[in-house]
């Protein structure tokens, strides 16, 4: 027997060898030697079952060499065990195993990794790519319609959503970034908005040009999808809180927040209509309250009677706002009212009972006298005309040819009946129902009856420095900002007061009201003032280009 | 033959004759050395092969005209042998002289072992000890497997081999060869008490790991060829070997000696011949040299050798020491050494009974301070631990550290800073000077060679510290008058570590005064002892049971070798009747004890720490490096520190070491009282800085003796790295080698047996005293786990673990 | 006995860094930029200069932690220091940014720091918490003792394998010579070994009935249970300070390349001024 069992001839000492290895036998002088059931056992290296042993032939057993070696005098031959492969130091084996920590990656490595990849991903990647990147010019963008503009490699730098106004070519950054490291210049601005305003008049503030600001130190880019127009209150309270003392002669007053310190509203009115006077002195609240003269007499309150007015066709209606102002077509201001328009359908211009197709000509007085003395030549001249006082002649049938001294007879009729007509009630008592009459010493003549019409001069815009939209304000009723419906005569001016604007509108940060800041009814660049930056090189043939290139804000 | 005699024959070719033969040669004087052997200077010759041999005392100039200096055992001989060659030295090899006689006519005839006979006027014996080996005397001792020296260990392989004797040659030999041999060492005590420190640590771990096999309390019997039979304790024992070494010591040739009719002072084994100053012995013409006159340093030997032939020409040639002494006393005017010499022996006690020769060389060891009245020696709490002696003037000790006018006045010949030098901790008081004076300092190494070595310099050193001590430490103000009879019954007890002093529940009858090591506190509770606390030495134990005339209230045990000042019983109270303020002080005391305990029995976790720290031998250190395990995340900062502030070798070892609760006591130096590493550093490059920080200078040769002798194994023997650890290159792109790692060799592409060339030297923690800031392995710990603490601060410590 | 970096100093790092943050959150509320508040305004630039400063010094940590024997203070003051600054930098940084993010660098690098805080906290907490486990788990013993402890039990192992039939001999065997301790980073995270052939051999040496040899089947079992609970301590060491290192695999590369961002933000910020 060989194996490990103590009980073995050739006991090899080892696990890995079994209980009972292999089994030695001879026969005849030979020796034999066989694995055990499930034993591996090579001799000279062959996998083998039972099989003769030659001199010198080497048998492995797990770990063992077992060579049978020529006779050495004892015996027929000499088996010699050798243990080759021993067991391991445990030790060394667990020592060696044990490790703390990732050996394949270090903390370097993995450091460089990263912060390569990082340069070069998003700086040196972007970078040279937007050397072969050619940003076109927001104005060839924009004239040529081009929609798909090449977007610059560099958008990963942006620190921001550019603003809407910007967007169509805010995916091509060099076309405001020009130099590198260089803020983006007000030419860059320019080329689209050439003629943007100044705030105020630079010969007088020399701050007012403010030549150390940049375009973009107000308008901040980049800071996401909104207006890159500055509303905050404090950008103009700052200087307009003090306007008083600091700019007495500008004569402006103080204003640092609409909600609790705004100024009065002062309304631009016409205070003269003969000498065209137009004046912007007296507040709202003032009093006496400004009165404006527009020479026309329109008492709001007679045609906004409750009980309704009569229309010569429809009987009795009741008349509202809109049925005589309607806004422009912007929906910001009303649209001027006009006597075809808003008056004639009740106000009809007719003058003679028994000529009733004819009216007079409207807003034109001397045109008006040729026109009713033509009238009544041809009448006379033709006849059959029906008033019971007139002479026979007149009311002969028409067509009966008239003698030299008849013709005499009917042209002074003619002429004696216009003049009636045109001075009285149908004529200058008509006109004089909503316009001032005043007399003329003209030469007689064909178009002149020795009274004249003043013309009528009302304002239309009452608040010229501030933008308004009735649009905006569509849902409110007309009554609550206009005092119409108790306004007993033109002269009123209809403009609501500053608190009725504050019943809605508060200051920046007013929480109960409308937040509203200057810039919202008041712009910063005024366009009664020139160009606040002047472009270089650059021929006014251009401004066509740039039609509606964004409106300056 | 008798025609020529010669004007000088030296006997013996060792360092002293070798060197006065060389220097009569040069000086053209006829004369002859005789050799026994084939070879010069045969001791020497039989060392180890390739062992150093130093050049101690390093103060001491070299006087010859032989070259000396530290090296290896072969290029040492080498040089001698060219010496001898170029001055045409007679040398007369194979010539054992056998006997000399001194005609009438004065003419010495020197019989060698060939029979022939030389004639000469003076004789030289420079012989030395080792000359004649104590042979084995028991049957067979003659055998060839007996041998008496080892020249080469590696010679011998797979060999048994006996080696006999239990000095530090035979330990030598046998840790030597157990390399590869399998060595047996016959002791005839029950253990190495005659060996170095170093050595003794060697031999017992080789023998605990059974490298080494020991018979102690045995003697040989007799020697068989292939075995030796050993008498032990239970009968004999046959140890069959390959080889006996017997280093069994030498003597003094004494038979040849007196043979000579040179007399010997006693009939001592050990007892070597009287000479004069000029080394001329009782027979007159006849002069002793080296080792056999008392000087077995080879540097002092090769100078007598020089001198000894100056004088026989009759020349009155100065020491070889003259000029330095004169520059160590130039403070005190162009005096003659001989007279500061006789002053230093007149005046000073201590030293009066030191040889002329071992005087002058202590001097030359020791500093002279000359000092204007009110300067100040050292201060208190310095870590100074020289030994001050007073030549001219007077100091004043300031005994309150608060008030400076409470002094005890010195005069001339009285000593001080002993204490410092026993207990080996902080100065105890400042010392200033009273008068201008002239103070000498000697070095604590070579004070306790002396204690050592000179009974008379013990006995005076002990009589006046113990009175010190206890007035220090025990009874601060009280006169020494009073004290006289207390002190009469002291005498000095000394511990072994954790030697029991006194146990709870014995009678009481007297107390201890600790003045070297420190104790340990323990109280049986509940069956099993509790440490309550640990007392460092300057402190006093058992005076609770004199003052309660009750037993024991508690166990003292000594936590480390322990000297204590043992006082009686009844003397001492007899003092506190007489000292009523004393005796209020020692009560308050002994009430703040009782309280301690009882706190401390009430928590014994704290007392097992203390406990712990002790075992790890914590406590006879002055500055510990202990890890709190609960907040160290075991990312080794302090060993790379501490590699990077020393050179690229860390002092430090922070996961070996033991840990208990979450206290860890990494391997790393504690700077103890005494230091181990000191006690055999043969160029003395182990110094204690005033702070406290034990460190090696850069005089270290590498001996390795400190490696063997501190007991914690905080001290290795290591080559700086070549390649230095350079941070960014290390961070950038990981080259070179880490914080505190060794780059490979294999990485560095080093030829084999480069690295051996590197001359190693060891290194140890030197709590970073040349980098402000402090100990580097606590402040590069990101955790704050890493910290210093001294034994005192164990309580606080143990405390707050709480 | 020691104090933690949390407490350290009477957390006065603690303190400091709340101030700074304290500061910055109410120069941020007072301040009332013309538009959104944003990185270009001075207050803006002040925290951003702020931030990108105390980014670098806190990567300085690990160059400072290297340079052993310098400088006034402790290590542990840098630690506890670079724990909370850390921490106020998340929040200067968010204030520099005003709250705007987008799909951007800057807003990476942002992303890239909060990474970097987080494996941070986690660090801390790794730090804070693990050291008492460790020892305990440890129970005194070096990780040598314990592997010298593992070796001899397998050496006492294979020898009464040797006296048993093969089929236990073999399990046995196997049980020594293929005993797994750590391996990848992943089995030394799990801190168990699945098919541990040891536990294989208990099971094994449990369930097979006794074939005589009662004796050395006893002691054998009794081997196999002490190495099986050896290991399982010795996995869980290896587990506890595999994690205590291995969270910085992630702190220190992103942390690095935190700086490259920071300075790609730098940069591309000016590019496009």
């Amino acid at each position: 027997m060989v194996g490990r069992g103590n009980d073995c001839a050739v006991h090899l000492p080892d696990p890995r060898v079994l209980l009972h290895h292999a089994e030695l036998s001879f026969r005849g002088g030979d020796i034999y030697i066989g694995p055990s059931v499930g034993a591996d056992l090579r001799i000279n290296g062959v996998l083998s079952q039972m099989s003769k042993l030659a001199i010198g032939d080497v048998v492995k057993i797990g770990p063992y060499d077992i060579i049978l070696e020529a006779n050495d005098g004892t015996g027929p031959f000499t088996i010699s065990v050798e243990l080759v492969q021993p067991l391991g130091d445990d030790l060394q084996r667990l020592t060696s195993q044990v490790k703390v920590g990732a050996s394949w990656v270090s903390a370097r490595s993995l450091s460089w990794a990263l912060a390569l990849l990082l340069a070069l991903a998003f700086f040196l990647a972007p970078w040279a790519a937007s050397l072969f990147h050619e940003a076109p010019p927001a104005l060839l963008i924009l004239n040529s319609q081009q929609i798909e503009i090449p977007a610059a490699p560099t958008n990963v730098w942006t620190s921001g959503h550019i603003s809407g106004a910007h967007k169509f070519f805010g995916d091509s950054c060099e076309t405001c970034h020009v130099t590198p490291f260089v803020r983006v210049q007000d030419e860059t601005c320019l080329t689209c908005h050439e003629n943007v305003e100044h705030h105020a008049d630079p010969q007088r503030f020399a701050f007012a040009a403010f030549g150390d600001r940049s375009c973009q130190s107000c308008h901040k880019e980049h800071m996401g999808n909104q207006s890159i127009v500055l509303s905050d209150q404090s950008f103009c309270a700052d200087c307009h809180v003090d306007m008083r003392n600091a700019h007495a002669d500008v004569g402006l007053r103080d204003a640092s927040n609409f909600g609790t310190d705004h100024p009065e509203l002062n309304p631009t009115i016409v205070t003269d209509s003969a000498l065209h006077l137009v004046e912007r002195t007296r507040s709202m609240t003032d009093t006496p309250p400004p009165r404006e003269d527009s020479s026309l007499d329109f008492p709001h309150d007679r045609h906004l009677r409750p009980g309704g007015v009569r229309d010569p066709v429809r009987g009795n209606v009741s008349l509202d706002c809109i049925d005589c102002h309607r806004v422009d077509g912007g929906g910001a201001y009303m649209l001027p009212i006009s006597y075809d328009k808003d008056c004639r359908r009740c106000h009809a211009l007719k003058f003679d009972t028994f000529i009733p197709d004819r009216e007079m000509i409207h807003g034109q007085p001397e045109e008006m006298f040729k026109q009713i003395r033509d009238v009544y030549d041809a009448v006379a001249m033709r006849g059959g005309y029906t008033e019971p006082e007139a002479p026979e002649l007149i009311r002969r049938r028409p067509g009966t040819p008239l003698t030299q001294e008849q013709k005499k007879q009917a042209s002074d009729w003619a002429a004696a009946k216009a003049e009636t007509i045109m001075n009285g009630r149908f004529g200058r008592g008509q006109c004089d129902s909503c316009h001032q009459i005043f007399e003329t010493q003209a030469s007689p003549g064909p178009t002149s009856a020795g009274w004249g019409v003043e013309p009528v001069s009302a304002s239309n815009v009452w608040f010229p420095k501030s933008k308004f939209s009735h649009d905006g304000h569509r849902d409110v009723l007309c009554g609550n900002c206009h005092e119409a419906r108790t306004s007993t005569s033109s002269a009123d001016v209809n403009m609501p007061t500053l608190a009725v604007c504050q019943n809605c509108h508060g200051g920046e940060e007013s929480t109960d009201k409308v937040p509203s800041t200057c810039i919202m009814c008041h712009d910063f660049h005024r366009q009664d003032l020139e160009a606040m930056r002047q472009v270089a090189n650059k021929s006014p043939t251009d401004k066509s280009n740039i039609q509606g290139a964004g409106a300056p804000q | 033959m008798a025609g020529d005699t010669y004007r000088i024959a030296i006997v013996g070719s060792g360092p002293g004759g070798l060197s006065a033969a060389g220097h009569a040669a040069k000086l053209g004087v006829s004369h002859v050395l005789l050799e026994r052997t084939d070879h010069l200077s045969d001791t020497i010759y039989k060392y180890q092969r390739g062992k150093y041999v130093m050049s101690t005392p390093d103060i001491l100039p070299l006087r010859s005209d032989m070259p000396f200096g530290a090296g290896k055992r072969e290029s040492i001989l080498d040089h001698w042998n060219k010496q001898t060659a170029e001055l045409k030295v007679n040398v007369r090899y194979n010539s054992e002289v056998k006997a000399i006689q001194k005609k009438d006519d004065g003419v010495f005839h020197l019989t060698c072992g060939d029979g022939a006979v030389i004639t000469a006027e003076n004789v030289i014996l420079a012989i030395g000890l080792q000359g004649n080996l104590n042979k084995l005397t028991c049957p067979g001792g003659d055998l060839p497997l007996v041998q008496y020296q080892l020249d080469d260990p590696e010679e011998y392989e797979a060999e048994t081999i006996v080696v006999i004797g239990a000095g530090d040659a035979g330990v030598e030999n046998a840790i030597a060869l157990s390399k590869q041999n399998n060595v047996v060492i016959i002791n005839r005590e029950g253990e190495f008490l005659r060996v170095k420190q170093g050595n003794l640590t060697l031999i017992t771990n080789a023998i605990d790991k059974g490298v080494i096999q020991c018979f102690y309390n045995a003697e040989p019997a007799r020697v068989e060829p292939d075995a030796i039979i050993l008498n032990t304790a239970d009968g004999e024992a046959r140890v069959p070997c390959n080889r006996i070494i017997a280093r069994i010591g030498a003597a003094a040739p004494r038979k040849f000696v007196e043979s000579c009719g040179i007399k010997f002072p006693s009939a001592d084994r050990a007892a070597l011949p009287e000479v004069s100053g000029t080394y001329e012995s009782n027979v007159p013409g006849m002069y002793i040299i080296g080792a056999l006159g008392g000087y077995p340093l080879i540097k002092q030997a090769m100078n007598q050798g020089l001198e000894v032939v100056e004088y026989i020409l009759g020349n009155k040639i100065a020491p070889a020491d003259e000029p330095l002494l004169k520059k160590k006393f130039a403070g005190l005017g162009d005096a003659d050494i001989e007279a500061v010499i006789a002053e230093v022996r007149a005046t000073i006690p201590v030293f009066s009974g030191l040889n002329p020769l071992l005087l002058r060389e202590t001097m030359l060891e020791s500093d002279v301070h000359v000092l204007k009245a009110g300067e100040v020696v050292f201060r208190r709490n310095d870590y100074t631990n020289s030994f001050f002696t007073i030549l001219r003037g007077g100091v004043a000790i300031q005994l309150s550290p608060t008030d400076p006018n409470v002094v005890v006045k010195l005069p001339p010949g009285a000593f001080f800073g002993e204490m410092g030098l026993i207990s080996g901790r902080r100065r105890t008081a400042t010392v200033v000077a009273a008068s201008d004076c002239v103070l000498l300092e000697t070095p604590r190494r070579t004070m306790l060679k002396l204690v050592k070595s000179i009974e008379s310099v013990r006995r005076t050193l002990d009589q006046t510290a113990i009175m010190r001590q206890v007035q220090t430490h025990l009874a601060p103000g009280v006169s020494t008058e009073a004290l006289k009879p207390l002190v009469e019954t002291a005498e000095i007890k000394r511990f072994k570590p954790g030697e029991l002093i006194f146990a709870q529940g014995d009678k009481g009858d007297d107390m201890h005064l600790i003045r070297s090591g420190s104790c340990t506190v323990s109280m049986r509770v509940g069956g099993r002892d509790i440490v309550l606390s640990y007392v460092p030495s300057g402190n006093y134990v058992g005076e609770m049971a004199l003052l309660s005339d009750s037993p024991r209230s508690a166990t003292i045990r000594a936590a480390n070798a322990t000297e204590t000042v043992r006082l009686q019983g009844d003397a001492f109270k007899a003092l506190l009747e007489r000292e009523p303020e004393l005796k209020a002080k020692v009560e308050a005391k002994f009430r703040q004890r009782i309280m301690q305990n009882e706190q401390m029995t009430r928590r014994p976790e704290a007392g097992n720490i203390i406990q712990f720290l002790i075992e790890q031998g914590v406590g006879e250190g002055t500055d510990v490096l202990l890890i709190d395990e609960s907040l160290c995340v075991h990312c080794d900062n302090c060993e790379k520190a501490c590699a990077e502030t020393h050179g690229g070798i860390s002092r430090l070892k922070r996961e070996a070491g033991p840990t208990f609760a979450t206290i860890h006591v990494p391997t790393s130096c504690r700077h103890c009282e005494h230091p181990h590493c000191m006690s055999d550093c043969p160029p003395n490059a182990i110094h204690r800085a005033p702070d406290g920080e034990v460190y090696i200078d850069d005089s270290c040769i590498g001996c390795g003796n400190c490696e063997q002798n501190c007991p914690y194994g905080v001290i290795q023997l290591a080559a700086p790295p070549e390649v230095k650890f350079d941070i960014f290159s290390w961070l950038l792109f990981g080259k070179g080698p880490g914080p505190g790692e060794e780059m490979s060799y294999e990485k560095k592409k080093m030829a084999p047996g480069e690295k051996v060339d590197k001359p190693k030297r060891a290194v140890k923690c030197d709590m970073c005293k040349d980098i402000a800031g402090g100990a580097s392995c606590v402040r590069a710990c990101p955790t704050g786990a890493a910290m210093r603490v001294s034994p005192e601060e164990f309580m606080s410590v143990a405390l707050l673990t709480k | 006995m020691q104090e933690s970096i949390l407490v350290y100093r009477d957390h006065l790092y603690f303190k400091v860094a709340l101030a700074a943050v304290l500061a910055a959150i109410a120069a941020y509320v007072w301040h009332t930029p013309l538009g959104a508040p944003n990185g270009g305004t001075w207050l803006g630039y002040t925290l951003g200069v702020a931030a990108a400063g105390l980014m670098v010094w806190l990567a300085w940590f690990g160059v400072r932690k290297r340079r052993y024997g310098v400088g006034k203070l402790k290590l542990e003051d840098w630690l506890s220091a670079h724990v909370y600054l850390g921490l106020a930098l998340a929040i200067l940084a968010t204030l520099h940014a005003g709250f705007q993010f987008g799909w951007n660098v800057h807003t990476l690098l942002y992303a890239m720091m909060m990474i970097v805080i987080v494996s941070g906290i986690v660090g801390v907490y790794f730090y804070i918490r693990f050291p008492r486990i460790v020892t305990d788990n440890r129970r005194g013993l070096t990780t040598e003792i314990m592997l010298s402890q593992l070796a001899d039990l397998d050496r006492e192992i294979r020898q009464l394998g040797m006296t048993l039939d093969d089929a236990t001999n073999a399990a046995v065997l196997k049980a020594t010579q293929e005993t797994a301790i750590s391996g990848s980073l992943v089995q030394q995270l799990r801190g168990f070994d699945p098919d541990c052939a040891t536990s294989a051999a208990r099971e094994f040496v449990e369930s097979s009935e006794s074939k005589g040899h009662d004796v050395a089947r006893r002691q054998l079992l009794s081997r196999l249970v002490r190495k099986e609970e050896l290991l399982r301590r010795i996995r869980r060491d290896v587990q506890l300070r595999c994690l205590l290192r291995v969270w910085l695999l992630v702190h220190v590369p992103v942390s690095i390349a935190c700086l490259v961002g920071l300075l790609v933000h730098v940069v591309t910020v000016f590019y496009y001024w």
